[in-house]
Parts: structure tokens; sequence; C-alpha cells
């Protein structure tokens, strides 16, 4: 498996990630990589679809082509992408804010389609980019910038919400774990068809 | 009733002959939500899209609805979708979104009654400024309103072509009886109807920038999956599509994509003109409305009264131009409109030296000729 750098998908002139130190993103993004050159993905073939947040800035430094588009909304964008071009790998890459929270109707609808696409959810369990508000799947009690005496609604299960509404392959791995991480990405990828969720579990270690 | 092959009459209705026009003007891609008094659009689009190698789904909402027709437009597909009032309210965080990608596409919205769900079988004229205004930020946008069923075929055509050349979303702003009419219409022959096509990327592909323009304004396109690398990006970028938050940029960029629009004014407005050559009372009007104004110009000529019609059928880009030109020997302007006044307050903007009066209805009806002939009667008051 390690084998396999990715640099080819990665702009290397824009690199080092604008990513906090001690952010996840940066490893879900190199196992992302890897996983895209193990599978044969080219760039002329592949359109990686993001949305709003930290992790919505990802497809800047992606050499394929990329739809940065709006805040809660990639799947939609996705979903019109693959079925005007089927041929093509769509790749939607959304956090937890934009996925499961604002987003979380488009989710579970595109998995009831088991539509041809593979998301990527990097899940840090809060909206990072805006000053570490509680997001959807922020566990109950945790103390964020807007639930600072404890959050009192309990969080979604994002993996086992979206194997319910009907996905094809769903894996929930972490960014402690990168190997794992990049073989469920793999197969995911290799699964070809139906509607693939990969949960990456992260951190914010700035909120 | 996909018989556009060969010219012919056919008797049909506005919302069908608008599904008509989007197919013949060569579209492929339509995403939608159930909504009245616009749903026939979306049952023809699903009846007839599969039929010419097309796609049809029914999103969630009309937030992905607009998602994916911005989605399938950058895979290089021809896109609309149908809505009313209260579904393009939902769309409207995305129609700055096509706005900024520049993502061709046609939004048919069929106005009712609002505001909130109102009257959701009744007409209206409430949504001349959502269609201008409803998405948030500097931007410039294409509207085409239709009066009678066989416009509603042709300025759908229209509309996809100045979304193709232009890389804009383009309103058709329909009304409820236009859309729900049944008329009899000509069906031009499909080899006679002038089709555009948005302008293609054409250079070496490692030169290729997704929003670099010429002289037009309009960056040449390239689809997704093609060897172009193509970047859509919703927020600030340069002409590579990378994200760029250089003020001088950014100005730069929200001035483009107005300009590439407002610069054509001229062509894009389209218009019908009645009697309006020695007109001393015109009456400027557009959709539903336009038809108890032309029967109101009829009766007044009759009446011996120097009475005329300018019929907006282009909405935005706003026509000062027509105004001027044609309300030269106009005493007095009279706008009758299904709103509390929305296309006179642009009037009075526009025209600033002749009195305008409205004939303002918002229960839901129509207005009738004989009202605007009250108004008329009233002489330059």
């Amino acid at each position: 498996m390690m084998r396999y750098n990715g640099k080819k998908f990665l702009k290397k002139e824009l690199l080092p990630f604008f990513w906090c130190s001690g952010c996840g993103n940066g490893i879900v993004m190199g196992c992302i990589v890897r996983a895209m050159e193990e599978s044969g993905f080219s760039k002329e073939n592949t359109v990686v679809v993001t949305g709003i947040g930290c992790w919505g800035k990802a497809d800047d430094y992606l050499t394929t082509h990329a739809f940065h588009g709006t805040h809660g909304r990639a799947l939609t964008i996705a979903t019109g992408i693959k079925l005007a071009n089927p041929s093509l790998e769509v790749i939607a890459l959304v956090g937890d804010g934009d996925g499961a929270t604002i987003g979380g109707n488009h989710l579970i609808h595109a998995a009831r389609r088991n539509i041809d696409i593979t998301v990527i959810m990097s899940n840090n369990f809060t909206y990072g980019m805006t000053g570490g508000q509680y997001s959807g799947t922020t566990p109950f009690g945790a103390i964020t910038s807007t639930s600072c005496y404890g959050h009192v609604e309990d969080e979604f299960d994002i993996s086992e919400l979206v194997k319910t509404a009907g996905a094809a392959y769903v894996a929930k791995g972490t960014v402690a774990n990168p190997l794992q991480l990049q073989k469920f990405i793999f197969k995911a990828f290799e699964k070809q068809n139906g509607f693939r969720f990969v949960e990456a579990m992260n951190i914010c270690p700035t909120h | 009733m996909n018989d556009t092959k060969k010219g012919k009459r056919v008797f049909m209705q506005g919302n069908i002959a608008a599904g008509e026009g989007a197919i013949a003007a060569g579209a492929r891609f339509f995403a939608g939500y159930p909504i009245t008094p616009s749903s026939e659009i979306a049952q023809h689009a699903s009846i007839n899209l599969p039929k010419v190698g097309g796609t049809y789904i029914q999103m969630e909402d009309e937030i992905g609805s607009i998602g994916a027709i911005i989605g399938a437009s950058m895979a290089g597909a021809k896109v609309y979708t149908a809505s009313s009032g209260p579904g393009i309210s939902l769309m409207n965080e995305n129609i700055g979104l096509a706005c900024m990608v520049e993502a061709p596409c046609v939004l048919i919205s069929v106005q009712r009654a609002g505001p909130s769900t109102g009257l959701a079988t009744k007409p209206a004229q409430g949504d001349f400024y959502q269609a201008r205004w409803g998405t948030h930020g500097d931007h410039s946008i294409i509207a085409l309103s239709p009066a009678t069923v066989q416009e509603c075929f042709d300025l759908t055509i229209k509309a996809f072509n100045f979304a193709e050349r232009f890389r804009t979303p383009v309103f058709v702003l329909m009304d409820e009886i236009v859309g729900k009419m049944y008329e009899t219409i000509d069906m031009p022959d499909i080899e006679e109807i002038k089709v555009e096509n948005r302008k293609m990327a054409a250079c070496p592909p490692e030169e290729f920038k997704s929003y670099n323009f010429g002289e037009d304004l309009i960056p040449p396109f390239a689809p997704f999956g093609g060897i172009r690398i193509s970047k859509a990006n919703g927020s600030g970028h340069g002409l590579d599509g990378y994200p760029d938050t250089n003020p001088e940029n950014y100005d730069r960029l929200v001035r483009r994509l107005t300009n590439k629009i407002e610069n054509y004014k001229k062509e894009i407005c389209l218009y019908k003109a009645f009697n309006c050559e020695d007109a001393e009372i015109l009456i400027i009007a557009y959709g539903c409305s336009a038809r108890p104004g032309l029967a109101a110009v009829e009766q007044a000529r009759k009446d011996g009264l120097k009475v005329g019609l300018l019929q907006l059928q282009t909405l935005w880009p706003f026509p000062d131009h027509l105004l001027k030109k044609y309300s030269e020997k106009a005493k007095k302007i009279i706008v009758p409109e299904l709103s509390l006044g929305q296309l006179k307050s642009e009037i009075e903007r526009s025209v600033k030296d002749i009195p305008v009066a409205g004939v303002n209805k918002v229960g839901g009806v129509s207005i009738t000729p004989q009202e605007i002939i009250e108004e008329i009667k009233k002489g330059y008051k």
C-alpha cells in the first residue's frame, strides 16, 4: 500500500496545507490521494466537490477537476455532475457541519438514491472555521463556543445514519490510524457502484 | 407532445410549451421539485427527456434541484429547473453560486401569489425583484417573461441561448395565468430553431485557465472530465479558479460578472410595441398583465385615444433605453401589474419626467381591460 504517494494529485506549489498544526485533515488528504493513485484515477477523469468549512478548502490542493460550492450543498452538485457524465469519478469531501448538519437532508437522500459517488467526511465534531461552535455530531455535554455550559443535545452517529439510509458502502475510520483509513477509502473507490461513505474521525486542536 | 421535429400548429398549455421550448433548445438535464403552478414542466421533463437521451431527477428540495443543475451544467449539459416563488426562495443561495461559477442554466419560475405560501393556485407578479435581487451580492442576471403560450415556447429557447452565450442563470419568469393557459401555437420546424451553445475552450490544456476571458468578458468553457482541468469556485477566485482574496482581483471579478451581461443589454432586451409611435398614453406591462393591456389599447384606439402598449419580454437587465425611446411622446405611463408596484418603481427610476400610474391587484385575480381603461380615462394625471 505504501508504494503509492499520491503526489501527482497534489498541487505542490500550494503546500503546506493551511490547516492548523495538529489537525488531521492533512492525514485524510494523504489517504485520499494515495488511494486515488492506487485505484488508477486520473486527474482528467476525477471531479472533487467540496462544500464550505476547513475541509471545504481541500480541493485547493488537488490537481483534479474541482467544484468548490456552497455550504452543505456539495452532494447536490456531485449528483448533477455524476448524472450528466456517469463516466467520471465523483468524490465529495464534506465536513460534519457541512455534510451532517446543514447538508444532512442531502446526505440521507443521496444515500437513499444510492447514487454512484464517494463521500469522505472529515468529522472533527465542531465548526472549526467559524470558531468552534457545536455541530450535529458534537457529543452531548461537550463544551464548545456556543455550548459553554455543556451541550444539551444528542449527537448523530453519522455512519449509522448513512447506512440506514441505504448507502452501498459505509466505513468509519480515524486519522489516528491512517493505514486503515486509506484502506477504507481505497475500498470505497474500488467498489465503483453505489453511494460510498467514509467517515474519517478527526480532531480540532484549535477549538 | 414532443412534436417539434416538423413545423405544425398545436393547442397546448403554457407550462408544456416552456418544456417543449427547453427540449427544442437542446436542454438535456432537469432537476426539480414539484410546486404549483409549475409542476407540469417537471412532469413534461420526466416524460420527454429520456426520449432524447436526457436525464430527469427529482431532488429532495429546491436547494438540491439547483445544486444538481449547476453540477450538471459544469459537466457540460444544457440544464434547467422549474419552480415558483417559494421554491425560488430556497434556490436563491445557489443562484448566486451559478452566477459566480458561471454555470449556464435556465430557471423557469411560474409566479403565484405570495408572500410565503400565499395563494398557491392564484396568479401574481410579485417576484419581479426576486428574479433580480433574490440572491445576495452584486451581480447581473437575465429574466425573460412570456405573455402568451407561443412566447412560453419562443422565450424559453431564447433563455437557453442567452444562458449558454453569457454563461449565466437566466429566468423565464412566467405566471400562473400564462403557465396554465391553453392556446394554439406554431411549433417551428426543429431545423429552423436557432440554438446557441456555450463557447468552448480550444487552447492547449496546459495553458487553460477556467476563468480566463477575452474581449467579450465570457470565459470559454471546459467541461469536467475533459483534458483541460476545470476549477469551478463559488468563493473569490483568480483566472485559474483557485482562491484569490486580493481586493483588486475581487473588484475586477464582480465588475466582470455584471458587465458581461450589462454590456449586451441592447441585444438581450426583447419586447413588443403595439401602437407606440404616437402614443400619448403608454401602457408598459409584461406577462399576464400585457394581455388586458393590449385589449385596453384596442378599445382606446376605437375611441380615438392615442394609447400604446410596450410589452417587456426582457425584464432584466432592465430596458431603460427602450423606455426612453417609446415614451418620447407620452404624457402619462400606465403600469398594470399583479403586484403593488414593483415594475412601476423600476420605471419611475428610469423615466423621471412623465407621471406613472399603477393599476395594481394582489388578490390573485387578473387585471381587466376595463380597469386599465378607467385609468386611461383619468387623462394625463
